[in-house]
């Protein structure tokens, strides 16, 4: 390690190597589709998305929610693979997209990093894709919570949905469930890693920001018992201001959860297939289980051996319990 | 909700043994009582704390006279808890020279060079920096109470990405050196009791990020023990 610095000072004194810069783009994170204008991209209320689709246009639309709040749909991908013959694909016109500030999309600072402005994301998103028709939701993790809070206000513009490990969908749950869901013991290796960080660098801008939060993806929810290593679900980049700002947005001014996104879901006549990964302790079948009766036609699954990652480890099993779900025409047919 | 696993012998022994050698502070001799400082006099340091990880270390630092000022100068090293892992480190060069002093009132300034490393599932980093503070308040021989304010910059960053950053996240991340890395402001008050030769030292605040933001962490706080020979 000595002599690694020595070498490293020494270098810097020659002027033999160029530092860099961290908040340039590249350096630490990947570019957002406003630094690469080769990303595919669409734009919606004043802001530019990450966005691809999948299928042909014309077939039922089918839209992709992915978790976080801030995380980015690379792990969803794999759902419109082909496996065992079958493809999402042949029977929907599928859209993955990064959500407002995260992922791959462009970043935005705290004052349109509100749910508000997310439910209106979405209906435009809706609007775009199948105007005046209803769509497909598939949501992991907090898109489970995302595409019911969509449901909640806008039940008849979604048909039905899939909603994979779901978040709590309701403050309260949120509140009490919350010290289960994260290890914020104070010796944690990944919390000591996180903070130690700052001393490197401060988080004072998006790519600073987002690269931190990285730190925190990997051991902070030790409970949802998620691959690791090799194999383990990828991603491309935290928003770290949505991830904050957008869990404000759900709290009071103490900081307590209050948000409730089933104050109407009831009255969803739609059908809903909610899916846990059996070794997900806390957002898994407990959570599920109790969520279950907020929609007014729900189902339960459980994948056995699976985590909270279980789309992007079990995605045979996930497609095969969607495929005998869903209820469009085409897949009638292809049954 | 699980609770952690317990600690191992290996840990519990190494904890131990920190607890007992070492604790923190911001800048090594800069936190201990101004009212007690006599040219040619040395101090072992012990500090534990939480600033901005959870952090022991142990320091040494010597008063001498400068230009008719005292001053004092300082080592210290410490190891972030956690897995106690060697790799996450941190070591200061320090100096403090007491400016202005009105009766029990005094004012002192410092600065530290500052060397640190981690390891993490992310990248590997060597950091090097500086600390300057300042620091002021009621002294006494028995005790004090003083504000302290500081800025830690970190200028100049190695890091070098893990594989598991570039399999999972961005295989084009790049290694080197990084230069405008930020830092950290502290804000924040301290206070000590003085029984014969050792002093017990208290500090808390708040840190900020250069762009005044929160950290992770929202306060820093540390327990000290010294030992002047």
């Amino acid at each position: 390690m000595l002599q690694r610095w020595m070498i490293g000072l020494g270098l810097m004194t020659l002027g033999a190597c160029e530092p860099m810069t961290m908040s340039d783009p590249g350096n630490l994170v990947p570019r957002t589709v406003t630094e690469d204008p080769s990303l595919p991209a669409i734009t919606i209320n004043n802001t530019r998305l990450h966005a691809e689709t999948r299928g042909t246009p014309g077939k039922p639309v089918l839209i992709m929610l992915h978790g976080g709040p801030g995380a980015d749909y690379r792990s969803l991908l794999r759902l419109a693979d082909r496996f065992d013959g079958y493809s999402l694909a042949d029977h929907y016109y599928i859209l993955f997209w990064d959500q407002r500030g995260a992922g791959l999309s462009q970043r935005h600072d705290q004052g349109v990093l509100t749910i508000d402005q997310y439910d209106a994301d979405l209906l435009a998103i809706v609007d775009r894709y199948a105007p005046g028709q209803q769509v497909t939701l598939v949501g992991h993790s907090w898109g489970g919570m995302y595409g019911t809070s969509f449901i909640d206000r806008h039940p008849q513009r979604v048909k039905e949905a899939v909603f994979i490990e779901t978040g709590p969908v309701r403050g309260s749950t949120f509140e009490r469930i919350k010290d289960d869901m994260y290890d914020t013991n104070v010796l944690r290796e990944w919390l000591n890693d996180m903070v130690w960080s700052t001393q490197f660098f401060s988080a004072d801008d998006h790519v600073r920001m987002d690269y931190q939060l990285t730190l925190g993806a990997f051991q902070s929810q030790p409970r949802n018992n998620t691959r690791r290593g090799t194999g383990a679900e990828p991603s491309w980049r935290n928003g770290a201001k949505v991830a904050r700002y957008l869990m404000e947005d759900g709290q009071d001014t103490k900081g307590r959860f209050n948000f409730d996104f089933t104050s109407n879901l009831r009255a969803f006549p739609g059908r809903v297939l909610l899916i846990a990964g059996a070794r997900s302790e806390v957002l898994g079948p407990p959570l599920q289980r109790e969520q279950l009766p907020l929609y007014s036609q729900g189902r339960l699954e459980i994948v056995p051996g699976a985590g909270h990652d279980v789309q992007w480890t079990h995605t045979s099993e996930v497609l095969q319990l969607m495929r005998g779900f869903l209820t469009s025409a085409a897949v009638r047919g292809a049954q | 909700m699980s609770r952690p696993p317990s600690l191992s012998l290996r840990r519990r022994i190494l904890w131990a043994t920190m607890l007992l050698l070492c604790t923190k502070s911001a800048v090594a001799c800069a936190q201990w009582n101004l009212a007690r400082l006599t040219p040619g006099e040395s101090r072992v340091q012990l500090n534990m704390g939480v600033d901005p990880a959870v952090i022991p270390s142990i320091g040494y630092s010597r008063v001498t006279s400068l230009f008719g000022l005292t001053a004092q100068a300082g080592i210290e090293g410490g190891v972030v808890a956690g897995k106690a892992d060697l790799r996450d480190y941190r070591a200061r060069l320090s100096g403090q020279v007491q400016l202005v002093q009105y009766r029990a009132l005094r004012l002192a300034v410092s600065a530290a060079a500052i060397t640190r490393g981690t390891s993490n599932d992310v990248f590997r980093a060597v950091n090097f920096g500086a600390d300057v503070g300042a620091i002021g308040g009621l002294y006494r021989r028995r005790w004090f109470v003083a504000a302290e304010m500081g800025f830690d910059k970190a200028i100049v960053t190695h890091l070098t990405h893990t594989r598991t950053y570039r399999d999972q996240y961005y295989a084009e991340a790049k290694d080197g050196w990084y230069i405008d890395n930020g830092g950290t402001w502290r804000f924040g008050a301290t206070g000590g009791v003085t029984m014969g030769r050792t002093e017990l030292m208290l500090r808390a605040g708040v840190p900020r990020t250069q762009g005044g933001d929160a950290l992770p962490i929202p306060g820093y706080l540390s327990l000290g023990v010294g030992v002047r020979f």
